[in-house]
């Protein structure tokens, strides 16, 4: 049989072709790679060495077919023959046969045992099935489809409420520069700018209905369309539900109202607060133009601080993720992009390299110039970036000049009065002390703001002057939820009601959380758990405070949303352990990645089905996706070593599933036990049951598993045939349909019976009617958003269970809908 | 001077190395352009590992077992294009030099065309087609012409590296027809080829050493 030898620049792609022409052959051809060079640094290229001792490898009386990639692959294949013995020589075949594709029709047609003539013609034709596949007719047409689609244009109207800010931004700048186009774009067909440029796609202003026109030039033009339509159709990535961009509170700067007893500015983070103000002034940064000789080193220095302040910034993005949730450390992708902007760099480097400046005044220069732009915008959300932009260019300062950065550290608690605060400034503050952030410069929607209210730090903004008049150390209070700052040398009277306030804040707080931490027991002493349902850390912690027995169902598909590639498994280790800590050790149900059905995520790719929510979803993705799939259970176990975990996996439909998933766990604790990593060997494994086949084998599948989790909105779905967005048939769609208790009673007996513990997760946990009844039926455990926890908890309390009984029998005979509503008197 | 010696070349060769390293980022800057930004860092290992190498060869016994290994140290470490390009100009200079322990004009010249004529084939780039053989074809031509007007050596790499440059700047305004730099057709007019670039620091490197 002839041998075969793939030779390319990456030592993984000549892998990648080999095992898959491998496949082809059922493991009879003799393949070799000769893939990279050994350069651990630098390992793209190709050793001609290295191919021609694949080659004699491959060696066969047949004789030998050499695939290869392009440029020093093609010469050194060359000169590999060229070294070989005279007699190997003369068996070689160079064949200019595309890799992959040549690489399995060749070892499909060496296999029969062709001669080596006939398996490099094979190898030529390796085209011709995808040819055939994707339509095209022939080599002739290619030149001209080609030139059809360069310089194609798109257009598409900016589609979600907020417009093109940030987070959108980012994400179009990364869509773009991951295809191998030349992308230009405007706004309503005004100048175009670059696409691949965060400084200038920032810069457009878009806003909702804006048309935006891409004019792309490139062989990836489709590709780029594809995702970009994904993108629009994904709302540009922002909740379609969102709220509505608030309009700015006029904030009344009259000199009156400076005079006045009290301040008024926007309020932007709620709570009230006294203490002493820290009046910081910020120091204007000011690069004086400096002309240096050695602009290599300049460049160098721009360069290794760039690298510096990513990483800083990406351990922070990091960081905030864990702590506070997705959305506010996608903030910093907004920074780094800038950081990463190619075209901005150019432009500084050559100021460098032609005007001689000073890497810092050449950098200070150009982002001076850009947060005037920004600050020129009309738009109250797009104008707050400016406060991202000085905040990344002094970071970057800060490192070129080799000098400390601006710390705030306050002695005692006070109240911060300062001109204006970035968000990584925001987030390096010191909780404790910090009582409150008054700023001259801001916005309900600044960045800096945002996550002052995650911190719960109250904050007051857009105060312009009338923070002139506070003195250092004064004891003044704010509230953050009217905008107002009191002066308690003008108006003590109001300090001491303030505090008297937040006592009873305070004391209220206090005293429903902790009664919310207190069990749900009925009256007749039948103990209930409520678990929450949840989707971040920073949910976890206010189910903690809501008083959530554990977590019954934490939805990890919002780690994989809006991003261009899934998480590592690192960072899901690090966020899953953030959960835990938050729930202070509580047990954590967490479910496995649901994907498919209304959640798209592009880059998974899952195409286009015509009947989505019957197609590949939940557990169906992941047992195809198996690399994703593991990743996300090594992350799930390795927490499980510190905390109570288990593991749910959703959408299962039959047996089959739950064998296959369980014995991927099994594998992933096999390769966790043999790297020595730590586990626990209890984790509990359960299902959510939504597809109603699972009624009718639970005894079967009780024996895979420990737990069933009822989703009953999913459930109510499937079982009716009924889409619940669907408005002309959702007035059938209940999830205390006649059929849905039947089912729900099923489910909940069987288990009993079977030793597995249920809980329900879906809608129906937080009506406390429907508690009255699903008690009846022995239902011990409801999962549950947070904000409904204590009034849940609290009706639970009042329940007497033997004297509410509700009997089967007359549930059985609640035929109708509206037989139950009256029933339950809904 | 009449001739170059074994050590005058290591010199050169010695020479090259350190000129490659002083270059890397400006050759990588120059490939990043249009092309896959490897090639500074290509020709610095390649020519590393060629001065790594010259001490045990300032004891080769004739220029070509030299120019041989030179050659094969090239091809096996650079991994890029320039690797079996390069590679192939010092196999291919060579092949005429056995047992030479020093080169006059002539020779010069006949290795350097036997191993020009070697990368051509290797390369399949005529002239004009924004590679490294719009430096080294006239480069092997002003050889000529100063043999024929019975200049020195000095002379000859003097004019050799006038015309070398040239050739270099000449790849700015040109359409690459070879390597990574063709796939970007008109837009890759206004970047001078790197490779080009490389070929005229090795002779301007040559022209230092003899000096």
């Amino acid at each position: 049989m002839v041998g075969i030898v793939i030779v390319s620049h990456s030592e993984k792609l000549a892998d990648g072709v080999k095992e898959l022409a491998q496949q082809m052959s059922q493991n009879k051809v003799k393949i070799f790679a000769a893939g990279g060079i050994d350069d651990e640094s630098n390992p793209i290229g190709t050793d001609p060495f290295k191919i021609k001792e694949a080659i004699e490898l491959a060696d066969s009386k047949e004789g030998i077919l050499v695939l290869m990639d392009i440029g020093s692959a093609v010469m050194n294949a060359e000169l590999a023959s060229e070294m070989l013995s005279d007699d190997l020589k003369e068996k070689v075949l160079l064949c200019e046969a595309p890799l992959t594709e040549g690489a399995i029709a060749a070892a499909a047609q060496a296999m029969t045992g062709a001669d080596l003539k006939t398996v490099a013609n094979e190898a030529r034709n390796g085209l011709m099935g995808k040819k055939s596949l994707l339509g095209s007719d022939g080599e002739e047409q290619k030149p001209k489809q080609i030139a059809q689609v360069v310089g194609k244009e798109i257009e598409i109207k900016v589609p979600n409420e907020l417009g093109l800010h940030a987070r959108p931004a980012v994400r179009l700048v990364e869509l773009v520069n991951k295809y191998n186009n030349e992308v230009s774009v405007s706004k309503n067909k005004r100048d175009y700018v670059s696409a691949g440029s965060i400084s200038q796609v920032g810069t457009l202003g878009a806003k909702k209905d804006d048309v935006l026109t891409f004019k792309v030039i490139g062989e990836e033009f489709l590709e780029f369309e594809k995702s970009l339509q994904e993108f629009y159709a994904n709302n540009f990535g922002d909740s379609k539900k969102e709220i509505k961009s608030k309009k700015p509170v006029q904030v009344k700067t009259n000199g009156a109202n400076v005079s006045s007893e009290n301040i008024q500015g926007v309020p932007v983070s709620k709570g009230i607060s006294v203490g002493p103000a820290k009046v910081l002034h910020n120091q204007t940064v000011i690069v004086e133009k400096t002309i240096i000789n050695n602009t290599t080193e300049e460049k160098i220095k721009l360069k290794s601080a760039l690298s510096k302040v990513v990483e800083e910034l990406e351990d922070i993005r990091h960081k905030t993720m864990g702590l506070y949730g997705k959305e506010d450390a996608e903030i910093f992708d907004f920074h780094v992009s800038l950081l990463k902007d190619d075209e901005k760099i150019n432009e500084i480097e050559n100021l460098i390299e032609d005007e001689n400046y000073s890497a810092a005044y050449a950098w200070f220069y150009v982002f001076e110039k850009l947060e005037l732009k920004y600050l020129e915008m009309n738009n109250q959300y797009f104008k707050e970036r400016a406060s991202d932009v000085i905040e990344v260019r002094n970071k970057v300062l800060v490192q070129i000049l080799d000098c400390v950065e601006n710390e705030i550290n306050l002695t005692e608690p006070s109240i911060l009065i300062v001109e204006e605060i970035g968000p990584a400034q925001t987030l390096s503050l010191d909780t404790d002390k910090v009582l409150g952030i008054v700023s001259k410069v801001g916005g309900e929607t600044s960045h800096a703001t945002i996550l002052a209210r995650s911190l719960g730090i109250p904050a007051i903004t857009g105060l312009e002057n009338q923070v002139d008049v506070i003195v250092d150390g004064e004891l003044i209070g704010i509230d953050g939820s009217k905008g107002v700052i009191y002066l308690d040398r003008k108006n003590p009277e109001k300090i001491a009601s303030l505090r008297e306030e937040k006592k009873i804040e305070e004391k209220i707080f206090q005293e429903r959380f902790s009664r919310a931490k207190m069990p749900a027991i009925t009256e007749d002493e039948v103990k209930f758990k409520i678990l929450a349902n949840i989707s971040s850390p920073k949910e976890a912690k206010i189910a903690f405070e809501n008083g959530a027995d554990g977590i019954g169902l934490y939805r990890t598909e919002f780690l994989y949303m809006n991003r261009e590639t899934p998480p590592s498994e690192e960072e899901q280790y690090e966020i899953y352990k953030q959960v835990c800590e938050n729930m202070q050790g509580l047990p954590i149900t967490i479910r496995s990645l649901d994907v498919g059905g209304d959640k798209p995520i592009p880059y998974l790719g899952i195409g286009e089905e015509t009947n989505p929510f019957l197609g590949v979803r939940g557990i169906r993705y992941c047992l195809q996706n198996k690399e994703i799939f593991k990743t996300q259970l090594r992350a799930i176990c390795r927490v499980s070593a510190d905390y109570e975990i288990r593991i749910m996996y959703p959408m299962v439909g039959m047996l089959e599933e739950v064998i296959e998933a369980n014995s991927i766990l099994a594998e992933v604790q096999d390769e966790l036990s043999k790297e020595g990593v730590e586990y626990s060997k209890h984790i509990k494994k359960g299902i959510m049951v939504e597809v109603p086949s699972i009624l009718f084998i639970l005894p079967q599948i009780a024996k895979e598993l420990d737990f069933l989790s009822i989703g009953t909105n999913d459930l109510t779905q499937y079982l009716l045939a009924m889409d619940r967005e669907n408005v002309s048939i959702s007035k059938h769609y209940s999830a205390l349909h006649p059929t849905v208790i039947s089912a729900l009673i099923s489910i909940i007996q069987n288990s009993d019976k079977e030793g597995l513990e249920v809980s329900l997760c879906g809608e129906l946990a937080r009506n406390p009617k429907a508690t009255n009844l699903l008690s009846s039926i022995g239902l011990r455990s409801y999962s549950m958003s947070s904000p409904a926890i204590p009034a849940i908890k609290e009706a639970i309390r009042k329940m007497n269970i033997k004297e509410n009984k509700i009997s089967l029998d007359d549930i059985y005979k609640w035929s109708t809908l509206s037989v139950v509503k009256s029933k339950l008197q809904l | 001077m009449k001739t170059i010696n074994i050590s005058q070349l290591i010199k050169w060769l010695e020479k090259a190395a350190l000129v490659m390293q002083e270059n890397k980022d400006y050759l990588t800057k120059l490939d990043s352009d249009i092309g896959d930004a490897d090639h500074g860092f290509n020709m610095e290992r390649g020519f590393n590992k060629v001065r790594e190498k010259l001490d045990e060869l300032s004891n080769s016994k004739d220029i070509a077992s030299l120019f041989k290994n030179t050659g094969m140290t090239l091809i096996s470490s650079i991994g890029g294009a320039s690797g079996p390009l390069y590679g192939t100009l010092f196999l291919q200079a060579s092949m005429v030099l056995k047992d030479k322990t020093e080169l006059n004009l002539i020779d010069l010249k006949n290795c350097l065309e036997n191993g020009v004529n070697g990368v051509k084939l290797r390369g399949k780039a005529s002239v004009g087609d924004k590679t490294m053989i719009d430096v080294l074809d006239p480069a092997i031509q002003s050889l000529s012409d100063s043999l024929n007007a019975n200049l020195s050596i000095n002379e000859a790499l003097e004019n050799l590296v006038k015309v070398a440059e040239k050739g270099m700047t000449s790849t700015t305004d040109l359409i690459a027809k070879k390597g990574r730099a063709s796939y970007l057709g008109e837009r890759s007019i206004g970047h001078q080829d790197a490779g080009a670039t490389s070929s005229y620091l090795i002779f301007k490197s040559l022209k230092e050493a003899i000096n």
